[in-house]
C-alpha cells in the first residue's frame, strides 16, 4: 500500500496531472459561483476528456466536483445564493455575517473550512480503505434508516424560537418530499399527470429560491441599500480571522469533518443531508445557539466543513464498489468507464495507485482552491457594497439559470419563485427554512428505508448492533441539553 | 377580533393540509396512502396548536420593519409602503423576469429585465442600459459560449 | 395612403419568394446536414449507458454527416419526457434520440403516466448492443445454482419501479421457475441494487447484462442463468434458463421465455420523430452503420458495456424496427401477464 501511495502521489505531480487539475479547480470554481453544479459541470465537459488518458481525465473531473462546493461557499456568503444545494446551509449564518459587515470574516471561516475539510477527508479516506467494505455492506435498510431518523432528529434543533413551528416546517418538508413517483407501490403521489413533477422536486430550485429569492424580497422590503449596512473590516485582515476562527473552534471543525465524511461513505445520503447534520451539530455544541441565524461564524465553519468532506467518502465507495453513491458520482463514474477505467474491488486491487492519485488529487485540488480564494476574498466582500438594485438583477437570473439548467424544464422557474414567496413568507413569520429544506432531503428516503426494513426484518428490524449504535446517538442529540446542563453544574464552575 | 396575518398563512397551510389528506386517501393502495396522511394529520394538529396559541396571544400588532434590529436609515427608507405591498412589487418583477423568459429566452429577457427594472427604480439611461448590455454579455460569455448550456431561447424564436 | 403601399409591398415580396422557391429541387440529405445542429435527446440521467452512448456517438455523427449533435437529458418519468418530447417533435431530420427499447416498450405496454407516444411508429436508424436480462445472486451468498434457489423458502428478490423491466424480468423468472420468492420494488436504480445484493437484504435479481457484466467480471456477483432459450456469448459458462431447467410442455411457460428471449431484448436505438421523410432516413440508415465497421467506436462501446459486442448485435434500421413492431403485436398479452405478476408476486 505504502508503494501505491507514493506512487499515486508522485503522478500527482507531473506536469500535465498537475494542470489538469488546476484548470479543473478553475473551473470547479467557477462552476460554483454560478450555481449550475457539479453534475451540469461534469456532464459539459465529459466529451472534451473521454479521449484523453486516464490519469489525466479523471484528475480533472475529481477536481472540478471536489471544489465546487468551495466556489458555491462565495456566493452563499455574499449574496445569499447557495451556490450549489450543500451550500444552503451556509447562507443561514453566513449571509447575515456579511450583513453585518463581517463578509470577510465569512468567507475566511467558510474558504478554509472548505479547504481544511476537503484535505482532511483525503486522510480519513485513504486510512478507511482497508475496513471500506465491510462498513458499507453492514448499512443495510435498517442501519439506513437509523441515519436518516438521526439526520432528522436534528429538526428539533433547527427550530429557532418556536418547537412548533419547526416541526411544522420539517414535517412540510418531508410532506413535499413525497410528490412524485413512489417505488415500492408504482403509485404516481401529487403529480396531476405531469411528467415534470414524476420525479419529485428538483432541489435545485428549491433551494435557490426559498434561500436566494427570500433573501433578496427581504432585503427589498426592509428598503435596503446595499447587503451590508455597516462598514467594519475590510481587506485581507477581516479574511484572515476568519480562518484564524476555524483555529479557534478546531475541535468543531474536525468533528463536522468527520459528519461530513462519513455521511458521505453512506450511498443516497451525501454532501446534502451533511451539511444539515453538521450545521444542526454545530448549533447543539456551540455556547452561544442563540446567536444562530443572525450571524455566527460556527453556522459557517460546520457545513462547510462537511460538504467539501463528504466528497472524497463518495469518492472512495464509488471506486471501491463500483455503484456511485450519488447523481454526481454516478456521472463520474461514467467518465471513469470511457477512459478505460472500471471501479470496483479491481480498481482497488489492481489499480490502487491511480486511486491515491485521485484522493490526493482531492486533497492538492482543495489545497488550491482555498488559496486561490483566500487571496481574491478580499476583492470579493465589495460585493456586499454594490446597491441592491443590481444585484436584484443579477441574483434573479443567477438564480433562474441555476433552477432551469439541471432538467432543462422552464417549470423549474416557476418552483423556485413558488419557493421564493414561500422562504419569504416562512422567514417574516418565524417558521425554519433550514427545517424544511432538511425534510425536504431526506423525507423521500425515510418513508422508503422505513416501508423496506418493516417488509424485510419485520417489526424488531432496529435491533440490529449497528442500528442500536445508531438509536444511542439519536438519544444523545435529544438528551444532548440536559446533559450539557447536568455537566456544567457539576463543574466546578457551575457548583 | 383582528387576525394577524402569520395566523392568516398557517390558516392556508392548514387548508392546504386538508386537501393534501383528502387526495391522499384516494391513492388507493396504503403503502402510498400511509405517510402523507399521516404527515399531513400531524401538521394539522401542531397547526391547530399554535393557531389557538397565536389567536389567544395579546400582541396584536403586526411585525413591520421597526420591529428588526436595524439602521434608521432603512426604517425611514422602508416607510415609503407598507410591507406587502413592497414585497408584492418585488414578486410582481420576479414574476415578470420569468415570463419574459417564457417569452423571449433568457438573454433578451434578461437585457429588458434589467434595463427596465434599473430605469424604473430611478437610475440613469447610461447605467442601466451599460449594466442591462454588459451583464447579458457576460451571461452570453459564460452560459452560450463557454459552457455551451441550452438556455432556452424563448417561445417567439422557436423554443 | 402610405400604410397600404407598405402593406401591398409586404405581400408582393412574400409572393416573390414563394413563387421564386417554387419548383426548386430539395436539398440533398448529405448538403442538408451540413453545418447544422441536430437536438439530441438522451433519455437517461448523465452517467447513465444511453447517455454515455450519445456522448460517445457524437464526434462519429459530425464526422460523418457534418452536423453537431447538441445533447439534452430528458429523464423524466423513467424517460418517458425523452419518448414523448421524440414523439411530438418535427420530422425535420434534425432531431433525434437514444431509445432503450425494453424500458419504451414496457412503459408503453403497462400503461406508464404519460407514455402516449407509440414505439412502432418512431423511425429507427439503426441500434447498438441486443441482450436479454441475467439472473444474478451474491458470489460468496448461499445460492450457487437454480436448485439452490428452488429449495429456498420466502425469498426476497429486488427491482426497482414495479412495472419496469428489472421487476418484471424478476417476477417472469419467479413464475418460470415456481419460486417461493416475492420481489421487493422501489429500489433506487441498479447501483443501490447491486450493493443490496452484496450485503445480503435481498438474494438476487434479474438485470440487463450489461449491468450485470463488470460485477460478474469482477468475481461480486454470480449469474444463475440467462433469461432466454440461448446462452450469452460474453458469459458461455452460465446456462440459458431453458438449459438450467426443463419447463417442460407448460405452453404459458414457453410463451413468456420466448417473449423475454425474442421481444423484450435490451437495445439502445437512434430513433427519429414519426413520419421522416424517407430519403433523410434512408442517408442516416447509411451513414450509421458505417460505425460498425469504425475500431475506435467499437472500441469505445466495448469499454463502454465490458464486453465484446458482436456484428450480430448492431442492427440495422429495419432489423430495429421490425424488433419493436413484433414486440407491440403481442403488447395485449404481456400486458396482463405482468399486471398479474405485479399483484401476484410483489412484496
Amino acid at each position: 500500500m505504502m508503494d501505491a501511495f507514493l506512487q499515486g502521489t508522485a503522478t500527482i505531480f507531473q506536469p500535465m496531472v498537475f494542470l489538469s487539475i488546476l484548470v479543473g479547480v478553475a473551473l470547479g470554481i467557477s462552476v460554483g459561483v454560478t450555481a449550475i453544479g457539479g453534475m451540469v459541470a461534469c456532464a459539459l465537459f465529459l466529451p472534451f476528456v473521454y479521449q484523453l488518458p486516464p490519469e489525466l481525465a479523471l484528475s480533472f473531473l475529481v477536481a472540478l466536483t471536489s471544489v465546487v462546493f468551495t466556489g458555491g461557499s462565495i456566493t452563499s456568503v455574499l449574496l445569499g445564493v447557495p451556490g450549489t444545494a450543500p451550500n444552503a446551509a451556509t447562507v443561514i449564518d453566513g449571509f447575515p455575517m456579511a450583513q453585518k459587515g463581517e463578509a470577510g470574516r465569512a468567507l475566511g471561516a467558510a474558504i478554509g473550512s472548505s479547504m481544511f475539510g476537503g484535505m482532511a477527508s483525503v486522510f480519513f479516506a485513504i486510512a478507511m480503505i482497508p475496513v471500506l467494505k465491510p462498513i458499507v455492506l453492514s448499512f443495510r435498510a435498517p442501519e439506513m434508516f437509523m441515519v436518516i431518523l438521526l439526520g432528522l432528529s436534528f429538526l428539533a434543533i433547527m427550530a429557532a424560537g418556536s418547537p412548533v413551528k419547526g416541526m411544522i416546517s420539517g414535517l412540510l418538508g418531508v410532506l413535499l418530499a413525497l410528490i412524485g413517483f413512489q417505488g415500492v407501490s408504482g403509485v404516481y403521489r401529487f403529480t396531476y399527470g405531469s411528467t415534470f413533477l414524476s420525479d419529485g422536486l428538483d432541489l435545485n430550485g428549491v433551494v435557490l429560491g426559498i434561500f436566494a429569492l427570500t433573501e433578496m424580497f427581504d432585503m427589498i422590503v426592509k428598503g435596503k441599500e446595499t447587503i451590508s449596512m455597516e462598514v467594519r473590516k475590510v481587506g485581507f485582515k477581516s479574511v484572515f480571522q476568519g480562518v484564524k476562527d476555524i483555529w479557534i473552534h478546531k475541535w468543531l471543525w474536525l468533528r463536522c469533518s468527520v459528519i461530513g465524511y462519513v455521511v458521505g461513505i453512506i450511498p443516497a445520503i451525501g454532501g446534502n443531508a451533511a451539511m444539515f447534520v453538521a450545521y444542526g451539530h454545530a448549533k447543539q455544541t456551540s455556547k452561544r445557539p442563540e446567536q444562530f441565524g443572525k450571524g455566527c461564524v460556527e453556522g459557517v465553519i460546520g457545513p462547510e466543513s462537511a460538504n467539501n468532506a463528504s466528497s472524497a467518502g463518495d469518492l472512495l465507495t464509488t471506486m471501491a464498489f463500483g455503484i456511485p453513491g450519488s447523481a454526481v458520482m454516478a456521472l463520474l463514474m461514467g467518465g471513469f468507464l470511457l477512459v478505460g477505467v472500471t471501479p470496483g474491488p479491481v480498481m482497488i486491487k489492481d489499480n490502487l495507485p491511480l486511486v491515491f492519485t485521485l484522493l490526493i488529487g482531492i486533497a492538492v485540488a482543495n489545497g488550491i482552491a482555498g488559496i486561490i480564494c483566500l487571496l481574491i476574498a478580499p476583492q470579493l466582500i465589495k460585493i456586499s457594497f454594490i446597491r441592491i438594485d443590481y444585484l436584484f438583477v443579477v441574483i434573479s437570473a443567477v438564480v433562474f439559470i441555476g433552477a432551469f439548467i439541471g432538467k432543462l424544464s422552464l417549470l423549474d422557474l416557476v418552483v423556485a419563485t413558488v419557493f421564493g414567496v414561500l422562504g419569504y413568507l416562512m422567514k417574516r413569520f418565524g417558521y425554519s427554512r433550514e427545517a424544511l429544506l432538511l425534510g425536504l432531503i431526506l423525507g423521500e428516503l425515510f418513508e422508503f428505508y422505513l416501508t423496506r426494513s418493516l417488509k424485510i426484518f419485520g417489526p424488531t428490524f432496529f435491533m440490529t448492533p449497528t442500528s442500536l449504535v445508531i438509536l444511542f446517538f439519536i438519544i444523545v442529540v435529544f438528551a444532548y441539553p440536559w446533559l450539557k446542563d447536568a455537566f456544567s453544574r457539576r463543574s466546578p464552575q457551575g457548583a | 377580533m383582528k387576525i394577524k396575518s402569520s395566523s392568516v398563512f398557517l390558516i392556508f397551510i392548514l387548508l392546504v393540509m386538508v386537501f393534501t389528506a383528502r387526495e391522499a386517501i384516494r391513492f388507493g393502495h396504503s403503502e402510498a396512502m400511509l405517510a402523507p396522511l399521516l404527515l399531513s394529520l400531524a401538521i394539522l394538529v401542531l397547526g391547530a396548536i399554535e393557531l389557538t396559541r397565536e389567536l389567544r396571544s395579546k400582541d396584536k400588532r403586526p411585525r413591520t420593519v421597526e420591529d428588526e434590529d436595524l439602521p434608521p436609515t432603512v426604517v425611514a427608507r422602508a416607510k415609503g409602503g407598507s410591507d406587502m405591498g413592497r414585497f408584492a412589487m418585488a414578486l410582481g418583477w420576479i414574476g415578470g423576469f420569468a415570463f419574459g423568459i417564457y417569452l423571449l429566452g433568457f438573454f433578451l429577457s434578461t437585457l429588458f429585465f434589467a434595463f427596465l427594472y434599473l430605469k424604473v427604480r430611478g437610475r440613469g439611461w447610461l447605467s442601466s442600459t451599460g449594466f442591462a448590455a454588459g451583464f447579458t454579455v457576460l451571461l452570453y460569455a459564460i452560459f452560450q459560449m463557454g459552457l455551451r448550456s441550452q438556455l432556452y431561447r424563448g417561445v417567439l424564436f422557436g423554443g | 395612403m402610405k400604410s397600404l403601399v407598405a402593406v401591398v409591398c409586404f405581400f408582393m415580396v412574400t409572393l416573390s419568394c414563394a413563387v421564386g422557391s417554387y419548383g426548386q429541387e430539395p436539398v440533398k440529405p448529405a448538403a442538408f446536414y451540413k453545418g447544422k445542429n441536430i437536438d439530441f435527446t438522451l433519455n437517461e440521467a448523465p452517467g447513465g449507458d444511453a447517455d454515455l452512448l450519445g456522448r460517445l456517438l457524437g464526434p462519429h455523427v459530425k464526422e460523418h454527416t457534418g452536423a453537431t449533435p447538441i445533447f439534452t437529458n430528458r429523464r423524466s418519468a423513467g424517460g418517458v419526457e425523452g419518448y414523448v418530447y421524440l414523439s411530438k417533435a418535427s420530422p425535420d431530420g434534425l432531431t433525434m434520440g437514444i431509445g432503450t427499447t425494453l424500458p419504451m416498450l414496457l412503459n408503453k405496454i403497462t400503461d406508464a403516466p404519460g407514455a402516449i407516444y407509440d414505439p412502432d411508429k418512431f423511425g429507427y436508424i439503426c441500434s447498438f448492443l441486443r441482450v436479454r436480462n441475467v439472473f444474478i445472486v451474491a458470489a460468496n451468498g448461499p445460492y450457487k445454482t437454480v436448485a439452490d434457489l428452488k429449495k429456498a423458502k420466502k425469498l426476497v428478490l429486488g427491482a426497482t419501479s414495479p412495472q419496469g423491466n428489472l421487476a418484471l424480468a424478476t417476477m417472469s423468472s419467479i413464475k418460470l421457475l415456481d419460486l417461493d420468492a416475492k420481489v421487493i420494488t422501489g429500489t433506487k436504480g441498479p447501483g443501490p441494487l447491486l450493493q443490496d445484493i452484496l450485503s445480503g437484504e435481498i438474494a438476487g435479481t434479474c438485470l440487463p447484462m450489461q449491468l450485470a457484466m463488470r460485477g460478474i467480471r469482477d468475481g461480486n456477483y454470480r449469474a444463475l442463468f440467462t433469461l432466454a432459450n440461448e446462452r450469452f456469448s460474453a458469459i458461455p459458462d452460465v446456462p440459458s434458463l431453458k438449459e438450467a431447467y426443463t419447463i417442460g410442455e407448460n405452453e404459458e411457460k414457453k410463451e413468456l421465455l420466448a417473449m423475454w428471449d425474442r421481444n423484450l431484448v435490451m437495445s439502445q436505438a437512434i430513433i427519429t420523430p414519426p413520419g421522416l421523410a424517407k430519403e433523410k432516413l434512408d442517408f442516416l440508415r447509411e451513414i450509421f452503420p458505417k460505425l460498425k465497421g469504425s475500431a475506435q467506436f467499437r472500441k469505445d462501446i466495448d469499454k463502454l458495456f465490458a464486453f465484446h459486442v458482436d456484428d450480430a448485435d448492431f442492427l440495422e434500421g429495419p432489423q430495429a424496427e421490425k424488433l419493436v413492431k413484433d414486440a407491440m403485436t403481442k403488447a395485449g398479452r404481456m400486458k396482463s401477464l405482468f399486471l398479474q405478476f405485479i399483484k401476484e408476486y410483489r412484496l
